[in-house]
């Protein structure tokens, strides 16, 4: 399965983060003979882990499997059931070797011969009674199946369901044991796949003697996605019951092979630094069925009996949600119009040249043939069938002339070129009214489909030169001057542009920010009557505040990618774990800054498996509750108050805090007499190792996954809020500080020092009257705002600062809220409103929880500037006493 | 328990819910009757199903074979919500009963 290059780009470099930090820690395992530091394993464990599910995620198989082994053995490690002595420390270090292989060509790495360190760190596990199961179900060919089933129906299932099975099921029995109706069965079925064929076989006997009991056996062919690890457990059949079908009797695999073969081959012998080239996004069933086409998911012949009606049959109940979730969004089709028709445009130059540069052919069909290759991929994703059919054959045509199976001459460069025209003008009619359709490309289809089938047979003569077949009616002749005026009146508006240039742009607006306010506010000018440099002055800071704006957007980028990532991974985990889960996203749109975008990927993918997998119930159990039985998974982001909201919410069984709380205890991480309140208990599945999963799946349940969403979201000085409710589901909402960002915000002095609120936290700032001040019995300061109780928090006291003023009704209080809390926060005064340039600290300051960034000031003083969301935490933490939350009636602290 | 009326040559059998095991027995009683009174053109109005049980499609696999074997019978569904249908097809069940 491919993928756009920057997701797998991004996947290479934080594994080879995460392999040279465990290649150290597995040196350190050595010294540390049989009983390594807890903490050390966990690290190995959580970046192997985080490895395994990148891997899972992108269809990496064989460094899925190798990291899982790898996985299992650091599981039996932790829990002290195997040592850490040579042999094992060898094997491990054998096993990052290897996936450092895979990642030098992370697409070939499937082809990484592993059967031997795999097979080692098996056995080293199985040593303490763990067993991996080896995959035996057993092939069989179409014909010995008993299905004669139309090879139309066959053709036409889609390229991406790589295998076929046979599957036969007793439907009385699978009632009996799981309650599943056929009904129910078949649903769940077409959510992962598609059944070509079809057959029950009910018991002798005549029904007018009554209603046998059973067995009512049904046989039915099954195309999916599903490799033969998961088959078993999603179909819920002994594999004596599973049949893979081989994949020669299935015409569309055998496209799908020589595809995948071709493009490797390709690849392999043409690289350039487009990175369009390679986003071989394939198709995506999930985005397919966002947008009916032809191919995706494929027109049934009306004469085989299986025609599909409605939206039912190919989708399934379980994937229909997402029929409605994932529009191909103006801005995703905006990307794809104009990333096609620079692919279009370089694939025609390329194809030009053959004929003019014949001693350059090979490298110029390689060429077209990865572009379009990358087309059809990138046609697929967004389910264009019939963009991508049309390239699809073009693309065997250009393979063939590679092959040198056919020759390149006039005839193959005016078809080449005539898909070419077809797809731009798709592509024009695609940006103008949003038609996806290229209802002209049929005759076209036919020509290729024909020259193909000349190859394939291999029998018969070449044409003679110039004997070319009957034009297309829309042929518009060759060459270069073709359809010129055609062009779709979207243009070109996009240029790529090195990220390091983009941040010293940033960075030097930001100076500039700094540098205006030194000169406009310069102490030189104090008392001075300056009217013409006023005026100048204010023009000059609007335009910097305009350069501002643009240079920050230029940085900041959807969340829809990382979002549209989630809708497979449910896709996936809701079939491995037999639950029905639909997920809503809500604000895809929003923006934020690409560091924290490559930072929040991990985590969201570690609160969704967890969600699916421990919060999600299963559909009968769902049904027994009273809920419908499919989970609901909701994503949504939103700004608020200078930081980026990320709400992950599911309805299911909600976090169990007695649970929760034995497990910590059994392992270790509190003792049992501890006094904590219910948030802090549920809190502990943040703790590295908490897993309350009675099994370990594939899914999660290992204890890692959700300490990695805090450290990741601490590396972003954001963190993360958890609310849930026993039998209605669990919130986590991530909050995340912009952290490079030109926010205003409000300059306060305290003694010598000024800080910087954040605006958009403030809610008032007021001189409290000592009447509106209680202390609580434990010193706590509580200031009365109306109807509120709102502690307070001396800002002298938390940073250790000498202030001016000791007493609160002598300097000013301003009121901040985050997440629904709020604080009051005690200055010696406002200094006045600015715009802020957040500079991050040096590494060298160390962790400074409660402070976001820094910022110089007009005069070269640097201000803290002020982590709202933190301090508030902070608060918490220290014991301010229960936090005013909006909306509530009286304080409750004590 | 099932209402039937006449359309033309078909009997119309509204089934009152689920094909439950109960609501099995109780269509087979009545297609049994029906069968007996001569009637040979059946139509199953699923209008009120949103599940069959296994039991209902062993009912629904023998009747079709019945009506394979005997010439004939002819079958049909009308009113039948999406996944029913997808039932019909997947089962192969469509090439007897004629969806409607």
């Amino acid at each position: 399965m491919d993928y756009d290059q920057s997701i797998l780009n991004e996947f290479v470099s934080e594994a080879r983060e995460h392999l040279d930090e465990v290649e150290d820690l597995l040196l350190l395992f050595a010294q540390q003979k049989d009983r390594p530091e807890r903490e050390t394993v966990d690290k190995v464990f959580r970046s192997i882990h985080s490895l395994k599910g990148g891997a899972g995620f992108l269809s990496l198989k064989t460094m899925e499997k190798l990291a899982h082994a790898m996985e299992n053995l650091l599981s039996a490690i932790r829990e002290e059931a195997v040592g850490t002595d040579s042999r094992v420390i060898d094997v491990l270090i054998m096993g990052v070797d290897l996936l450092k292989e895979m990642l030098e060509d992370v697409e070939q790495s499937n082809q990484v011969e592993i059967t031997d360190v795999y097979e080692a760190l098996v056995a080293l596990t199985e040593s303490q009674g763990e067993e991996e199961e080896e995959n035996s179900i057993k092939p069989c060919s179409l014909a010995e199946t008993g299905f004669q089933t139309d090879p139309e129906v066959l053709g036409a299932l889609p390229p991406h369901h790589e295998y076929m099975y046979w599957l036969r099921y007793d439907l009385v029995a699978l009632e009996k044991e799981t309650g599943r109706s056929p009904v129910a069965l078949i649903g769940e079925l077409l959510g992962t796949g598609t059944i070509p064929d079809g057959r029950v076989i009910p018991p002798d006997g005549d029904w007018r003697q009554g209603v046998p009991a059973g067995p009512l056996e049904y046989e039915l062919l099954y195309s999916t996605i599903l490799d033969p690890d998961l088959i078993e457990e999603v179909s819920s059949l002994p594999r004596s019951r599973i049949r893979r079908v081989e994949t020669r009797d299935l015409p569309h695999l055998a496209f799908q092979e020589e595809d995948e073969a071709d493009a490797a081959a390709s690849e392999s012998d043409s690289q350039t630094d487009d990175p369009s080239q390679s986003s071989e996004v394939q198709w995506d069933p999930e985005l397919a069925l966002a947008t009916p086409s032809p191919e995706s998911p494929p027109p049934l012949p009306a004469e085989s009996g299986l025609q599909p009606s409605d939206e039912a049959t190919d989708t399934g109940e379980g994937a229909e949600p997402l029929h409605f979730q994932m529009p191909i969004t103006p801005e995703v089709l905006h990307q794809y119009v104009v990333e096609s028709d620079e692919l279009m445009d370089r694939a025609e130059q390329s194809l030009c040249e053959i004929i003019d540069h014949p001693e350059k052919s090979q490298e110029n069909l390689g060429e077209t043939f990865r572009l379009i290759h990358s087309f059809k991929g990138n046609s697929g994703l967004l389910g264009l069938g019939d963009f991508e059919r049309l390239s699809h054959r073009m693309e065997t045509i250009l393979e063939y002339l590679k092959q040198g199976l056919i020759r390149y001459r006039e005839r193959e460069q005016r078809l080449l070129l005539e898909g070419i025209d077809l797809l731009k003008t798709g592509l024009n009619r695609l940006s103008s009214d949003g038609n996806p359709d290229l209802p002209e490309s049929g005759e076209l289809v036919r020509q290729l489909d024909a020259q193909m089938a000349d190859v394939q047979k291999e029998d018969e003569p070449e044409p003679e030169p110039g004997q070319a077949p009957s034009a297309p009616p829309s042929m518009s002749g060759t060459g270069g001057a073709r359809e010129g005026g055609a062009r779709w009146s979207m243009g070109r508006s996009d240029i790529r542009v090195d990220l390091e240039k983009l941040d010293v742009l940033i960075n030097l607006v930001g100076e500039l920010v700094i540098a205006e306010s030194m000169v406009t506010r310069n102490s030189d000018l104090e008392g001075l009557e300056l009217d013409g440099f006023e005026r100048s002055a204010h023009n000059l800071r609007r335009i910097i505040s305009d350069l501002q704006d643009l240079a920050l957007s230029m940085r900041m980028i959807p969340l829809s990618r990382t979002f549209r990532k989630m809708i497979r991974l449910i896709h996936d985990l809701s079939a491995r774990s037999h639950k029905k889960v639909r997920l809503e996203l809500i604000g895809e749109e929003t923006e934020v800054d690409k560091t924290v975008i490559e930072q929040i990927a991990d985590p969201l993918v570690h609160i969704i498996r967890n969600s699916v997998d421990h919060g999600i119930e299963s559909p009968q159990e769902r049904k027994r509750a009273g809920k419908p039985e499919t989970g609901r998974i909701t994503l949504q982001a939103k700004h608020e108050g200078g930081e980026v909201i990320i709400r992950v919410s599911d309805d299911g069984q909600g976090l169990k805090p007695e649970h929760i709380r034995s497990k910590a205890v059994e392992r270790g991480l509190i003792s049992e007499d501890a006094q904590l309140s219910e948030e802090q208990i549920q809190r502990l599945i943040f703790e590295p190792g908490f897993s309350t999963a009675a099994q370990i799946s594939d899914v999660s349940g290992r204890g890692v996954g959700m300490d990695v969403v805090l450290s990741n979201l601490e590396r972003l000085k954001g963190h993360v809020d958890l609310r849930s409710q026993p039998g209605k589901g669990t919130t986590l909402i991530l909050r995340i500080p912009l952290t490079l960002a030109i926010i205003d915000g409000m300059l306060v002095r305290v003694g010598r020092v000024c800080y910087t609120i954040p605006l958009l936290s403030i809610r008032e700032s007021f001189l409290p009257e000592p009447a509106q001040i209680t202390v609580t019995m434990d010193g706590q300061e509580i200031v009365r705002v109306r109807q509120d109780l709102i502690p307070v928090v001396r800002l002298h006291k938390l940073y250790n600062v000498e202030p001016e003023r000791e007493a609160l009704e002598e300097g000013i209080l301003v009121n901040v809220a985050s997440g629904g809390k709020q604080v009051c926060l005690f200055a010696d005064e406002i200094l006045g409103h600015h715009q802020t340039v957040i500079k991050g600290l040096p590494d060298y300051v160390g962790a400074s929880r409660g402070i976001s960034g820094c910022t110089i000031l007009g005069d070269g003083e640097v201000s803290l500037i002020l982590d709202v969301g933190h301090l508030i935490h902070m608060a918490e933490q220290s014991g301010a006493g229960q936090l005013k939350r909006r909306g509530g009636q009286g304080y409750h602290g004590e | 328990m099932p209402n039937v009326h006449e359309d033309g040559p078909w009997k119309v059998i509204q089934a009152g819910s689920d094909l439950t095991d109960a609501e099995a027995r109780e269509l087979q009683a009545m297609l049994s009757e029906l069968y007996e009174q001569g009637a040979r053109h059946f139509c199953l109005d699923l209008s009120q199903v949103s599940d069959i049980r296994a039991s209902g499609l062993t009912l629904l696999a023998l009747l079709a074979r019945w009506a394979r074997q005997e010439g004939e019978i002819e079958l049909a569904v009308s009113e039948a919500a999406p996944e029913i249908v997808n039932l019909f097809k997947m089962t192969g069940l469509d090439r007897t009963y004629a969806l409607s």
